[in-house]
């Protein structure tokens, strides 16, 4: 089925909308938040028509929502919000991701760049060495059956009981760092065995550990209140559940699409495999999810011990080296469903490449490698129109195979290192992959969630060390 | 052409091909080894012990993306990537094979699964049998 604009209806500059009568199974229109700019790129994938196919999804509130960074995935596009019905609705896997609770996490530093400039490359292989990255780079923890369970209960709260973190940790992030329904049983064998030598490690791909400084502040009061002030080094972390989740969200779409005849539910797409939330199959997912997702807050909690540890490596024993010299402003999931009450209606919300923004709540946007990252707040519309969501980032443009045409890995770092920015990678063609020229241009992207007042701009981040897999 | 990786906005796509079933489901396979290899191929290929792999499925697309997703798992968890396939049973809803991999010290891409995103075996004019498969990395 291919889009053209007529097919789409401009409702404001930055609303658009994919009439109900456009496809006859839709239950509810498809709105995507958008500039022309990307409403015109979304046309050249078929990432419109996976917003349609979410639309027909049983249960569904309002709308098949997408965030300006809408692009290509596969059941749910990247970018994708809905809302279900939690008596009458669905919970789908491909509505989460293959990566359970991908998300990010900012950490504040008290140093401004000026004080370490010299320091960051040193600081950037610190974190190089001590945060394992790319693929079959095992993590420092191995963990046991017992363990592992006590993760997947406890997700960041776990980490810090057995010593990787302090309190406000686990108060600066989103569900405190964990999930409660989490149901260890119900994930499989293969999922923990794919896990359990990972915590702690960043994978591969567009996952990284950046060393950032704070370049702009929009929003003086905000900036103030999270401890944000110009020139000041922060280091952002990105990366999910590795391969626990992954196989978690593989398990349960090959169970869900085994029971839909059950359910008497029929797809446009397999990838929206999914099953009632209020059904065996589906609280069954929901327990083993959240399991993955506190396996993803774990990670990050000792992903960030060892920051801390790289950065003391480096700063020596001075008070910049001190346990508080690096602090948790926040952490956000990007793909994960969420059980929430909105207008009176209790609500599962999945947000697949999108982040919550609860009023006030910060927003963490990462740019892609070598641009820059933003602070948002949630904003004061994103309750009424957007179930709480923002976007999670710039969103691809160009297939990996195609950047890679394009760009060679040796030649990005050469021209990022020119630019004063330090690279570590274990891999030059996934470097290559990531090149800021297959990525949207995250100002656009945040300029329109901006715009919307989904959610509003603090500062602006730029990076001045890489770390990728 | 047995087996070929190729662009997808967001992840990668391999296309393999076969002559019948068989030869197709194992150059799907050998497409999966290459991709998780990339350019750090293995200095010696040792073929270890024997492992037996059954999947079922509702179909014969689905039952190539579970086999795939079955060979990625054992690929991570065992750091192996698997070269060698013996099929004792290919039917449209089940498969049983004997399956043996080379250990690897790394593997290049961090592949988080097979998707069943238009999973579809087709046959083509000349008689080939050819799926293009979508892989979440």
């Amino acid at each position: 089925m291919a889009f053209s604009r007529r097919d789409i209806k401009k409702i404001s500059n930055y609303i658009w909308e994919i009439p109900r009568d456009f496809k006859s199974d839709m239950l509810v229109p498809g709105r995507i938040f958008a500039s022309e700019k990307i409403i015109n790129d979304s046309l050249k994938d078929e990432s419109l028509l996976q917003v349609v196919n979410v639309a027909a999804l049983p249960g569904i509130k309002d709308y098949s929502f997408a965030m300006p960074d809408i692009h290509e995935g596969y059941g749910f596009c990247i970018g994708g919000v809905a809302a279900f019905d939690a008596e009458k609705g669905i919970i789908s896997p491909g509505g989460v991701g293959f990566d359970i609770n991908c998300g990010v996490r900012l950490l504040k530093s008290n140093v401004s760049f000026a004080e370490v400039k010299e320091k960051i490359p040193d600081l950037t292989t610190a974190i190089y060495n001590e945060v394992p990255s790319g693929v079959g780079r095992g993590g420092r923890l191995e963990l046991n059956d017992k363990e592992l369970e006590l993760v997947l209960r406890g997700g960041a709260k776990r980490m810090l009981e057995v010593g990787y973190g302090e309190e406000e940790d686990i108060s600066n992030c989103e569900s405190e760092g964990s999930l409660p329904d989490a149901r260890p049983e119900l994930v499989s064998k293969t999922a923990k065995d794919r896990g359990r030598g990972q915590l702690g490690t960043i994978g591969a791909g567009n996952h990284f550990v950046e060393v950032q400084r704070v370049d702009k502040i929009f929003d003086e009061k905000t900036a103030k209140k999270l401890g944000i002030f110009e020139n000041q080094v922060t280091i952002m972390v990105h990366c999910g559940s590795r391969g626990l989740g992954h196989q978690i969200a593989t398990d349960y779409i090959k169970i869900m699409l085994d029971s839909l005849k059950k359910y008497g539910i029929r797809l446009p797409d397999p990838q929206l495999s999914c099953a009632p939330f209020d059904s065996k199959e589906g609280k069954e997912y929901w327990g083993a999810m959240s399991g993955g997702a506190n396996f993803a807050w774990a990670n990050r909690q000792l992903i960030t011990w060892e920051i801390r540890k790289a950065w003391g490596e480096v700063f020596g024993k001075s008070q910049m080296a001190s346990g508080k010299a690096l602090t948790l402003v926040y952490d956000v999931a990007h793909n994960l469903a969420k059980l929430e009450e909105h207008n009176g209606k209790k609500v599962v919300v999945h947000r697949k490449g999108a982040t919550r923004s609860f009023p006030g709540q910060p927003v963490l946007i990462p740019g892609s490698m070598g641009t820059a990252s933003y602070v948002l707040a949630g904003g004061e519309n994103s309750l009424k129109e957007s179930f709480g969501s923002s976007c999670h980032g710039a969103g691809r443009l160009m297939s990996r195979t195609k950047a890679k045409k394009f760009v060679r890995g040796s030649t990005l770092k050469e021209q990022l290192e020119k630019e004063g920015i330090s690279v570590r990678s274990g891999s030059f063609s996934g470097l290559a992959e990531e090149a800021p020229l297959a990525y949207k241009d995250v100002e656009d992207v945040v300029e329109v969630v901006h715009n919307l007042g989904l959610a509003t701009k603090v500062c602006r981040l730029k990076p001045v060390g890489v770390v990728k897999g | 052409m047995a087996f070929k990786v190729i662009g997808h906005t967001a992840d990668v796509k391999i296309l393999a091909s076969g002559k019948n079933r068989k030869d197709l489901f194992r150059n799907a396979v050998l497409a999966l080894a290459s991709l998780l290899e990339g350019d750090k191929k293995p200095n010696a290929e040792i073929l270890e012990e024997v492992e037996e792999i059954s999947v079922t499925a509702p179909n014969i697309d689905f039952l190539l993306v579970n086999f795939l997703n079955e060979i990625l798992a054992r690929s991570q968890i065992k750091k192996k990537t698997y070269k060698n396939v013996e099929f004792l049973k290919l039917e449209d809803t089940f498969l049983l094979a004997n399956v043996r991999g080379v250990r690897v010290e790394h593997l290049e891409k961090d592949v988080k699964a097979v998707t069943y995103h238009n999973a579809k075996i087709k046959k083509k004019r000349n008689g080939m049998l050819e799926a293009i498969l979508v892989l979440d990395i």
